[in-house]
């Protein structure tokens, strides 16, 4: 996978502050920056044995290179936060600014093992208070149009599809 | 004969489809259409227009720097983009439609998009497709 025609953007990204909280089963999550030098491991094994079927749009990547490649990528260019149980990453968002600068584009992931816990919601309505005191304008996110129950959760925190031809492109002002 | 162009956003790869292009239309000794298709009424923001408008000159004016013979159309007929590109082809007796394909989005999902995939199965022309 090539991950040129990106421009080094060094984005001063604010600090994000851990959150402990409770799954809906109430087991303990650890919602909280995502540190490349120490965590590159753990993200890499998640995503290792991500369920396939459950990959999105090229995401993530099959091989282990390919997950390599598109982590280092993302660590340079974007601001990441992950969820934590029992010290083993279990979902992750990210986040990396547009060309402009004025928007951020998401994309998340929560291991399958660990969905319908409500903490691909945490970590969604987390990302959207720290995007807002970040003086972002907005959220973008693409999805594939047949991902009916991603692009309902979407929708619950106000993402509306702007561009329906393609595939799905939702879009959240943060501004008024 | 003809080279129909589609642009659909500035990014460094529509750089790419316009360099193409520009090289191409030099080697066949043919003019270029540079097309931005929009829907229109309620479907098409006024803003959408003014970008399709600013993308199309700044296609026009390379062109004009090197010296190639070209016309700029902004397709707003009420159409979805593959089908007015298609017909806009066939109109201008186009020998070839240029289109860019597969974009990243910055968080590094991969798009196809369903516009380039029902180009390539429905035009009349050979398509060159920029990645």
């Amino acid at each position: 996978m090539v991950l040129v025609e990106r421009r080094e953007v060094s984005y001063n990204f604010p600090d994000f502050e851990p959150v402990t909280a409770k799954d809906k089963f109430g087991n303990d999550c650890l919602i909280r920056k995502y540190e490349h030098r120490k965590d590159r491991e753990k993200l890499i094994e998640m995503y290792l044995s991500f369920d396939h079927s459950q990959r999105c749009l090229g995401l993530p990547p099959v091989s282990k290179e390919g997950i390599e490649r598109w982590i280092d990528y993302l660590a340079k260019s974007g601001f990441g936060i992950v969820a934590e149980v029992d010290d083993r990453i279990v979902g992750h968002l990210v986040i990396v600014p547009t060309e402009d600068g004025k928007n951020v584009d998401l994309t998340i992931f929560v291991h399958q093992d660990f969905q319908n816990k409500g903490i691909g919601q945490l970590l969604m309505s987390l990302i959207i208070d720290y995007c807002k005191r970040a003086g972002f304008e907005g959220i973008t996110l693409v999805t594939e149009r047949t991902n009916s129950r991603a692009i309902h959760v979407y929708k619950k925190f106000g993402f509306k599809i702007v561009a329906p031809y393609y595939e799905c492109d939702m879009y959240l002002p943060l501004k008024e | 004969m003809a080279i129909v162009v589609a642009l659909d956003k500035k990014s460094l790869r529509s750089e790419r489809v316009l360099e193409f292009a520009l090289k191409e239309a030099k080697l066949r000794n043919e003019k270029l259409f540079f097309v931005h298709s929009l829907f229109g009424k309620e479907k098409t923001k006024a803003e959408e227009v003014i970008e399709g408008e600013k993308l199309l000159e700044w296609a026009a004016e390379q062109a004009k720097r090197e010296g190639i013979e070209f016309e700029k159309h902004l397709l707003i007929r009420g159409k979805e983009p593959a089908e007015d590109v298609i017909e806009f082809a066939n109109d201008v007796a186009a020998s070839m439609i240029i289109i860019g394909v597969r974009k990243r989005r910055p968080t590094g999902k991969v798009l196809f998009g369903s516009v380039a995939q029902e180009i390539i199965l429905n035009a009349a022309q050979p398509v060159v497709c920029i990645k």
